[in-house]
């Protein structure tokens, strides 16, 4: 008697019995995943903290700052390997026709399947964050029985950290949010690529893609064009990449958020595992063990890998080979394409016999961007450094420089004066770099190479049209002293009356003191903080001078820091926004007290800052490193 | 029933299956023979729901396969090449296939593993080709499958344990109705077992029949005339004059005849030439792809026998 099912909805496909079935499979099958894990998170946070409980090693402690307190760019490796790792072994079974075509053919749909992948992947991923965070928890019950007085204060500080009580929790969840965010990525790759090999570099390439395009297009424009540079783009880099975000924000000083960049971890792990799933169903598995399982992809990936590639060798072989000045840059740049190009395309067809309609155009679209690129850059096709404003268009000009000229002030010029002053400025340093190329490429050599750089500086130019627009442009000036434009600019009335140290009193001023610089053949100096009271005063002082001097006296003050001698030594605090070291310490600035500084030798005669130096409250001695450092 | 309409396929290397359409009548086991490159597989992965189409439909009894978890639980599939996860026993794979078919059947399970004399706790890495087909048969069977997809299922198994795997896929056709469509390369091989053919050649049906209805309507006959009866084949050739014979060959003293007409037919006709020998014998697929294709394309000829 038959007793063939009539209907498919009789015994149906259980679907979430079959999902937890697959996902168990998969958790089963790769057991060893999170027990590695595990131990590699031992390895690098719990024993670490173990062996601070234990030793109160200050190495110890500035360790587990960096990787377990905060979280960092060096924290992220591990979870970015055990992401690729579980995403590798998951999705591994897609790149065989043999195993792809088995677990496609179970009752399940593509977008089950793939979830199935997903999950049983997090769950790998889980398993050894949980197990690391329980022994953070033991550690943190350990450190309840200890008193502070055991630790230095770097340790004090990470025990403060670890000693919270919601620590582990929190050390969980952004571990694991930053892991799931890595591990989205390595999903996309292992969607988009054809073989395991091929989806591990995918995933090393998606995750380093956008910062690694971003730096070499940033620092080739900054190495070749007029003008252009100044702030690094991080923000683009952050966006794209959260833990790139995080990263930077555990490196400002007093932290910052975190609620913004781990949600962002999360959407954006989200968004990209949403993507992966659409192409998973879209995926035509005739192309599993193709390099890339989507041909126009892989034209695209070979034509930014060889892009990346070529702007790589050129930026880091300029030097070497002196292309720079070379007429065979064009030629060298055009050969490097098409070689790198050959190599990616026969990785990507996996064959040699690459040579079709379809190669030769994608090689045409890769050698036109380059082209375009190179022209815009290198040869400055769009003209970008002879755009000039004409001085009735501008509204204002914000004048800033790195010499420490204007004392870590941006100055914003109105008056026609300044902005005609400063457009001359601009077109005279044009000419000056132009004409140093043009000699430097007659004679062979570098151009900056042969100029005096002791009074040199770089000046940022902001213009504020009256169209809206703003336009900025960022010089190196080398030999500014002797540039009469630059002379003019800084002697305007309008910069002169910024140029004043007295004006930056009450904003953001961390110090103020009298200190020796130590001579060449001494290894002692001192310091004397100046009191609240008579900063001011002081200040005023140093002002009058400092307006007294003339646009060589202010280049050179300023490139003399290092000079032995008496010195008016004032800080600005990184948290004023003017200024950005990226260490934290603020902003130093040095004013002689010689005699080019007599109000302020004056005033200091009238303190007794100089007469009881050996009783004052911060004397103290110079190692020969410290000298250095000074 | 499972319905092929105008499939197509085109790989990046080219176009592999072309409007190619086929029916498999529920209960039947069918057999979809084509040489090495025919698309044979390609059906398959198409029917299985591995593959999307190009284009055409895939149905069984209506029901588009692509995406359709509910008709994929009817659907057992033994593919050409297997792949099971490493270091898995059969009792690991037994739990995973319990766990996504609706009509796994444990004790069918068991009761197939010992009729192959397979270990359940062995890890499949280190079973042989031919164990690791039947480890995949019994796992397949045990889904009590209602469309029963073979890609060459029985390269590699000894005579002994191709009998017992195709009286188990016959039995459980005869008791629950079981659909099968079972491909290979050997038409011979097929004989005896399917009730439909299909032949493919680069992608395309060449030709699909029911082999009962073939049988029935078409004759093969041994004659043979004594040495003494010299008008024996001439009276033979003027009887057969109005017959549609489609094939006549002499070997010696022997005729083979293959005539459209039923047995009691054939045999009303060439008795009263009273020839010392009139053997109906069985007709081959051999015999019946040769009239059917005309007996030209060798190439066909050559790679199906």
């Amino acid at each position: 008697m038959m007793t063939l099912r009539n209907s498919s909805s009789e015994k149906g496909p259980r679907t979430a019995r079959a999902l937890r079935t697959l996902t168990r499979e998969k958790v089963r099958r790769f057991w060893l995943l999170p027990a590695g894990g595990f131990l590699a998170l031992f390895l690098t946070v719990d024993l670490p903290l173990f062996m601070l409980i234990h030793n109160h090693g200050e190495t110890a402690s500035a360790y587990l700052q960096n990787m377990v307190t905060s979280p960092s760019l060096l924290s992220s490796i591990l979870p970015f390997v055990l992401a690729l790792i579980t995403a590798c072994a998951v999705f591994g079974s897609l790149h065989r026709q043999s195993s792809a075509g088995m677990y496609q053919s179970f009752p399940v749909n593509r977008r089950q399947l793939f979830l199935s992948d997903v999950i049983s992947g997090l769950i790998l991923l889980a398993i050894p964050i949980f197990l690391t965070g329980l022994l953070l928890l033991s550690s943190h019950l350990a450190f309840t029985t200890v008193t502070a007085d055991q630790w230095d204060t770097e340790g004090l500080r990470t025990i403060m950290a670890i000693r919270a009580p919601s620590f582990p929790w929190i050390w969980m969840g952004i571990t694991f949010l930053v892991t799931f965010f890595y591990y989205s990525i390595a999903c996309l790759a292992g969607v988009l690529a054809g073989t395991g090999v091929i989806h591990a570099l995918l995933t090393l390439f998606l995750t380093v893609m956008v910062p690694s395009l971003t730096v070499l297009t940033y620092e080739m424009a900054s190495f070749y064009l007029l003008g252009f540079g100044g702030e690094f783009p991080t923000s683009l880099i952050q966006c794209v990449l959260p833990p790139y975000w995080l990263a930077a924000r555990a490196g400002e000083a007093g932290g910052g958020s975190m609620t913004g960049p781990l949600l962002a971890c999360f959407l954006e792990g989200l968004l990209i595992l949403t993507a992966a799933c659409f192409f998973f169903q879209k995926l035509k598995l005739e192309r599993e063990q193709d390099s890339v399982a989507w041909p126009r992809l892989a034209d695209a990936l070979v034509v930014l890998l060889t892009f990346m590639s070529v702007l790589a060798v050129l930026f880091f072989t300029n030097d070497m080979l002196g292309l720079e000045t070379s007429g065979y840059f064009p030629l060298f740049a055009a050969v490097l394409t098409l070689l790198f190009f050959l190599v990616y395309r026969i990785i990507a067809d996996r064959t040699t016999k690459i040579l079709n309609r379809r190669t030769l155009l994608s090689f045409l679209v890769c050698l036109g961007a380059l082209a375009l690129f190179l022209g815009a850059v290198r040869y400055d096709m769009t003209g970008y450094a002879r755009r000039i404003p004409e001085p009735s268009k501008v509204a204002s000009v914000t004048l800033a420089d790195d010499a420490n000229l204007l004392f870590g002030q941006s100055l914003k010029l109105t008056s026609p004066k300044s902005v005609k002053a400063a457009t001359k400025a601009h077109q005279a340093v044009v000419q000056k770099l132009r004409a140093s190329e043009s000699v430097s490429t007659n004679a062979g050599t570098s151009g900056t190479a042969a100029s005096d750089t002791s009074v040199s500086d770089t000046l940022t130019l902001t213009y504020h049209l009256k169209s809206g627009r703003t336009l900025r442009r960022r010089f190196y000036v080398p030999d500014a002293v002797n540039m009469p434009d630059l002379q003019a600019l800084f002697n305007t009335p309008e910069v002169r009356r910024d140029l004043a140290p007295d004006r930056l009193l009450g904003k953001d001023l961390t110090e103020v003191a009298v200190v020796t610089s130590p001579s060449s053949d001494s290894t002692t100096g001192w310091r004397v903080n100046v009191a609240e009271r008579d900063r001011k005063a002081i200040l005023q002082a140093a002002a009058k001078d400092i307006q007294a001097f003339s646009y060589a006296e202010l280049m050179v003050h300023t490139s003399d820091v290092s000079e032995p001698g008496l010195k008016l030594q004032f800080v600005l605090s990184e948290e004023s926004g003017r200024v950005d070291n990226g260490d934290g310490a603020g902003l130093l600035h040095l004013i002689p007290v010689d005699n080019r500084t007599p109000h302020l030798q004056a005033f200091l005669k009238t303190r007794p800052y100089l007469k009881d130096r050996d009783q004052a409250t911060e004397v103290f001695q110079l190692d020969a490193e410290e000298r250095d450092e000074y | 029933m499972i319905s092929v309409e105008n499939l197509e396929k085109r790989f990046d290397t080219g176009q592999v299956l072309h409007d190619l359409s086929l029916t498999v009548p529920d209960g039947s086991i069918y057999a979809l023979i084509g040489a090495n490159g025919a698309g044979k597989t390609t059906v398959i992965r198409h029917l299985a729901g591995i593959l999307k189409e190009d284009a055409g439909t895939i149905t069984y009894d209506g029901e588009p396969v692509w995406e359709n978890p509910s008709l994929k639980a009817r659907i057992g599939l033994i593919p050409d090449e297997l792949w099971f996860p490493r270091k898995a026993t059969l009792k690991d794979m037994s739990r995973l296939y319990g766990g996504l078919y609706a009509g796994w059947d444990p004790a069918r399970f068991h009761e197939l593993t010992q009729l192959f004399h397979l270990r359940e706790d062995r890890s499949l890495s280190i079973f042989s080709k031919g164990m690791t087909k039947q480890a995949a048969f019994t796992l397949v069977m045990a889904e009590r499958p209602d469309y029963l997809l073979l890609d060459e299922p029985i390269d590699g198994l000894d005579p002994i344990v191709r009998r017992l795997v195709w009286r188990t896929i016959v039995d459980d056709v005869a008791d629950r109705g079981m659909t099968v469509l079972v491909s290979s390369h050997n038409l011979k091989e097929m004989e005896d077992i399917c009730d439909r053919v299909g032949i493919l050649d680069h992608g395309r049906t060449l030709l699909e029949r029911d082999l009962a209805e073939i049988r029935d309507g078409v004759t093969k006959v041994q004659i043979a005339f004594t040495a003494e009866d010299q008008t024996g084949w001439d009276r033979l050739n003027e009887a057969l004059k109005g017959t549609d014979v489609l094939q006549m060959d002499r070997q010696g003293s022997l005729g083979f005849l293959i005539i459209r007409g039923k047995e009691s037919e054939v045999r009303s006709i060439l008795s009263p030439l009273h020839p010392a020998v009139l053997d109906i014998i069985p007709l081959t697929l051999e015999d019946i792809f040769i009239y059917e294709l005309g007996g030209e394309n060798d190439d066909i000829k050559k790679l199906l026998f």
